[in-house]
């Protein structure tokens, strides 16, 4: 994502900087014991290698933190907020910390507070269907010992070893299962937030019942100010304890997977399915999400671009670009994955014939691997479907292709692929453990744009319009080409709402990469202003805001009230939140961006 | 001229980091509980970041780019505080090619280069240099073969068994080694022995990260078994194993000689009925796959090509080049050996074959210092083995045993060697 955040010029003296560490580090290791602190130059810089740091400082590298902190307890980490406080440094919490936002901007400045030990899943209440966690607790875990009580779990797009409470709490919530279990912001109930100044606060019932089973209890609820959309990124307090909704799962307490690595096959129980759906075209894939939304017939759906299931076939790069150049490999565009997660065959049986007989109204076909193939019928209906948008000469140019990969005679491509490659997709999106494959090996990383939680058409209208923008990008050797479309998402809660991001690859370690990121994010939120296509998933950090605010009912500015209202000292490190001295001098990257919003501003004040 | 990487030749595979913490869990489909889902001991005993394979390899790169330029007192701890059990590694490449254990012995070697070894280190290294081995054990490592009256030489096998330190002068393993023979003999196998000429592999001091003095160390190992004319040598010890298939060959060719570990070759017996196990076991048993067998223990593979891009911006390799994922280990040999004892049931772990937790330690942590994070990892597994059921843990390890025989009786478990079990079922 396109983020604000500076690279800071430090024009304090190095004795004011070692004075700072030396009290920061007795303060907090009195607070937390000897061994829970350190100011070691060599283990504060293992904190500041984060993903996307390059869009941030155009290195790989964020700033090195002050010290690093590993509290165990609520009560520790609002002293080390309070010392923070009361020294004069700011302090910013991580916990799996996926992210250039989990570490900070100003050098020797911030006190990385890392919640490694608070690691508990300290409740599941299955009759009012919560769990509560501590910051630690990954999605895996949580889900793992959910499936053990017939439940389950939202689990987001970063991936399953990232924290639950980091994204209900603070970062954004896609995920595949989204039309089925929501959006992380909407799985929030109780909260317990040490606020940037120290105190210790409960969000939602616990105060009145005890229990975290409701988001809003007695008094001023301020879950829009601590959560809203995207979150505030760790620039609004520390979360230490967060109840999230959990759902019911009909499936088996623990999923059989098998294979050797790093292949790994999921066996689909009775009554679940996996598979995909194919149609010809936007409008068709439009059609067929919403009726899917509004049938309420499957639990899991997403969109995937063709180089993203390729890449999850394949154990190398090496294998992927084998496999890609086949014509078809590339060119199945218009595709839907889906999990049906059934509870009794009366149930699956009712879903997968209101599936077939959605598909076939929208012209599609489907492909459904294993135990539950579609058979020939849906698969040749899938083959039509795909030749009516690339013409039958690429399906049958792929055909003599294709045999090596059936006959399992690609190195790098499991045998298994073509008869099992259900059940690898349905471990990857039931369990979401596979999907780094398909944007983290290509070049190294990858950032996104677009995504913008709207109706499924204008998402779709996302996809477009930011395929639209790689296209320069991927033409100047920036990007990987993947043939500009490679839109991720899907829809949500039965299709109220939706998302397609527009994912980037790129090599970290390139400098043309690093030289020109940032401005693909910044052509493709622009783009979104333009398109009308709201808020979207780049809208992180200042310089973002500055962007989109104004286009939507102004809600940075509301963002700065609620900063500095709960944080008069800017003690809670809000790089990637907000700064209402952002545009008196902003990055060189976000000058072009500053020209547009003054030239719109001008030209609504003309109107 | 040795190939070990070097932290500049794996900036190319490394650089790509991404911060995912992958390395901290096993392959994410297969975790079973929240309790056992980790797969770094380091990362569980420490906590900080900088103990796990990612913040290792951070450390490796700012190094590399003189973004650090001394290796402080806590960094080094940092990087020697670690079993080294490739559990990070195998995670990552579920989904990439990051090197991240040839990262982190490319780190240490920087660290010896940079500040010498630690202080138990250093002890051990001078033993090495003193008696040719690191162990503190006093004799000599043809005693054994004396004590047995048998004969140490070829004599015509064309099987060179390579007993290994351990085996040859700790006490507590004595008894599986002279199992392991006999074993052997029953099935009238002709086996070699170098005895006092066995060199050690040395491989401690590659795990300190002096890799010169464990190339000279290797060079000597693949010299004694060239000379001795054998086609297949026989590792009793899986470090050995480990050690002659993925360290020595980047140091010295073994001239095409097969290494083989003793489970695989008892399964084979096994198999053609030439052991036979009678005498029943009526035990739960879990078995532990020591990464030294199971995970590391792929050939060394070189690799010599160019690192291209096409599609822009898609990294591939010109030739393909080869990544040790530990797909192919040794992990059912030694679970078909326990099958076939009567009465034998077995239960597996959690955490198990490529994504094993490892127990402990070579060695090389409790010589520094750290026997409580050996212990504590110990203890973890056999929590482990306590959660599933099991009766009996057994390993094919020596090492592995007796980290885990150690915190055995607070868990009312015994440790035994698949060695040891199938011997008394076969003779009982």
């Amino acid at each position: 994502m396109g983020i604000a955040g500076e690279t800071y010029q430090d024009d304090r003296r190095p004795e004011e900087i070692a004075e700072l560490r030396e009290s920061a580090l007795r303060e907090l290791r009195q607070a937390v014991g000897e061994r829970w602190a350190t100011a070691d130059p060599q283990i504060l810089d293992t904190y500041t290698w984060q993903y996307i740091a390059e869009l941030t400082t155009g290195t790989n590298y964020m700033e090195k933190p002050l010290a690093v902190v590993l509290p165990s307890t609520t009560e520790q980490v609002a002293e080390v907020v309070r010392i923070c406080n009361r020294i004069g440094c700011q302090y910013k919490a991580i916990s799996t910390g996926l992210g250039a936002w989990g570490a900070p901007t100003r050098p020797d400045y911030v006190v990385q507070i890392d919640l490694r030990r608070m690691e508990r899943i300290v409740e599941i209440d299955e009759k009012n269907m919560f769990a509560v966690v501590e910051p630690y607790v990954t999605g895996n875990q949580l889900q793992t010992e959910l499936f053990k009580r017939g439940l389950n779990t939202h689990m987001v797009g970063a991936g399953c070893q990232t924290s639950v409470l980091a994204s209900a709490t603070s970062v954004f919530g896609h995920g595949w299962d989204g039309i089925s279990l929501g959006f992380s912001n909407r799985n929030l109930l109780g909260v317990e937030w040490v606020t940037p100044d120290g105190r210790i606060v409960r969000l939602g019932s616990f105060e009145a019942s005890g229990t975290d089973f409701a988001g809003d209890g007695p008094g001023f609820s301020l879950r829009g100010a601590m959560r809203g959309f995207g979150g505030a990124f760790g620039g609004l307090g520390v979360f230490t304890r967060a109840a999230v909704k959990i759902y019911p799962w009909y499936g088996p307490a623990e999923l059989k997977a098998s294979g050797r690595t790093p292949d790994f096959f999921t066996e689909i129980p009775q009554h679940h399915a996996a598979g995909l759906i194919v149609v010809d075209s936007w409008e068709k894939m439009a059609e067929v999400g919403y009726a899917l939304g509004e049938a309420e017939i499957v639990d899991l759906l997403g969109r995937n671009a063709p180089s993203l299931l390729t890449a999850l076939a394949t154990v190398d790069n090496n294998a992927f670009a084998q496999l890609y150049s086949i014509p078809l490999a590339s060119r199945i565009s218009y595709m839907l994955t889906f999990v049906i997660l059934s509870r009794d065959g009366e149930d699956y049986a009712y879903r997968m014939k209101t599936l077939k007989r959605i598909v076939k109204q929208a012209g599609g076909g489907l492909m459904m691997t294993g135990a539950g193939s579609s058979g020939l019928y849906w698969a040749g209906r899938a083959i039509r479907a795909v030749a009516r948008d690339t013409g039958w000469g690429t399906v049958l140019r792929s055909i003599p292709k294709m045999l090596p990969v059936a006959l399992g005679r690609v190195e790098g491509v499991a045998p298994e692929v073509t008869t099992r490659l259900s059940e690898m997709m349905y471990g990857a999106l039931v369990r979401n453990a596979m999907q780094m494959r398909g944007v983290f090996r290509f070049g190294g990383t990858f950032h996104t744009a677009m995504g913008s939680l709207v109706s499924w058409d204008n998402a779709i209208l996302g996809a477009k319009v930011g395929a639209q923008v790689k296209e320069k990008y991927i033409r100047d050797g920036v990007l990987f080409d993947d043939g500009g479309d490679n839109a991720w998402g899907g829809l949500y809660e039965g299709g109220a709402y939706s998302h397609l991001e527009e994912l980037a690859c790129y090599d970290p370690r390139d400098s043309h990469c690093l030289e020109h990121a940032n401005d693909y994010c910044i052509d493709a939120n622009l783009a979104c202003v333009d398109h009308f296509l709201g808020d979207c998933i780049n809208g992180i950090g200042p310089g973002n805001h500055m962007i989109f605010s104004e286009h939507c009912y102004d809600y940075d500015r509301w963002q700065q009230k609620i900063k500095a209202a709960l944080d008069p000292r800017n003690a809670s490190d809000a790089s990637f939140y907000t700064d209402p001295e952002f545009e008196k001098n902003p990055p060189p990257r976000f000058q072009r961006a500053l020209e547009r919003v003054k030239a719109d501003r001008a030209r609504v004040e003309v109107e | 001229m040795s190939s070990h990487p070097t932290l500049e030749s794996l900036l190319p595979f490394n650089g790509k980091l991404a911060r995912l913490s992958v390395d901290k869990f096993p392959p994410m489909a297969l975790v079973r509980s929240q309790k056992f889902s980790s797969i770094c001991p380091s990362y569980l005993e420490y906590k900080l970041h900088s103990h796990s394979g990612e913040g290792r390899l951070v450390m490796a790169m700012s190094l590399t780019n003189k973004r650090i330029e001394e290796i402080s007192d806590e960094a080094r701890d940092a990087i020697f505080q670690c079993s080294m059990c490739g559990g990070c590694d195998i995670s990552v490449k579920v989904h990439s090619d990051i090197e991240t254990l040839a990262g982190m012995y490319a780190l240490r070697a920087e660290s010896f280069r940079r500040a010498g070894p630690l202080p138990g280190h250093q002890r051990m290294l001078e033993r090495l240099d003193a008696v040719g081995h690191p162990l503190f054990e006093e004799g000599r490592k043809g005693d054994w073969i004396r004590e047995s009256g048998r004969e140490p030489g070829m004599n015509g096998a064309k099987t060179l068994l390579f007993v290994g330190d351990r085996y040859a002068l700790q006490p507590q393993h004595r008894k599986t080694l002279l199992h392991l023979i006999e074993l052997l003999e029953r099935a009238k196998l002709g086996l070699g022995l170098l005895g006092d000429e066995e060199p050690s592999t040395g491989r401690v001091a590659l795990d300190i990260g002096d890799e010169e003095r464990f190339d000279r160390q290797a060079k000597k190992v693949a010299a004694a078994i060239r000379s001795s004319g054998a086609d297949t040598v026989l590792c009793a010890d899986a470090l050995d194993f480990n050690t002659l298939r993925a360290h020595v060959p980047k140091v010295e060719d073994l001239g095409g000689v097969k290494v083989i570990h003793a489970v695989e070759l008892l399964d084979e017996l096994v198999a053609r009925h030439r052991i036979v196990p009678r005498r029943p076991l009526e035990a739960r048993i879990a078995y532990h796959d020591p990464d030294t067998l199971g995970r590391l223990s792929e050939p060394f593979q070189h690799w010599k090509g160019e690192i291209k891009k096409v599609l822009g911006q898609l990294v591939v390799y010109d030739p393909p080049c080869p990544v040790n994922r530990g797909t192919h280990g040794v992990y059912d040999p030694p679970r078909r050996l326990l099958g076939a004892i009567p009465g034998v049931e077995l239960v597996e772990f959690q955490r198990r074959r490529e994504y094993a937790f490892s127990c402990g330690d070579e060695g090389v942590l409790s010589a520094a210092g750290w026997e409580e994070f050996v212990r504590n990892t110990a203890r973890h597994r056999m929590d482990e083995a306590r959660e599933v059921g099991a009766q009996v843990v057994a390993s094919a390890c020596p090492n592995s045993e007796d980290n885990l025989a150690a915190v055995a009786p607070d868990f009312s478990i015994r440790v035994a060697n698949v060695v040891d079990l199938l011997h008394d079922s076969v003779t009982g």
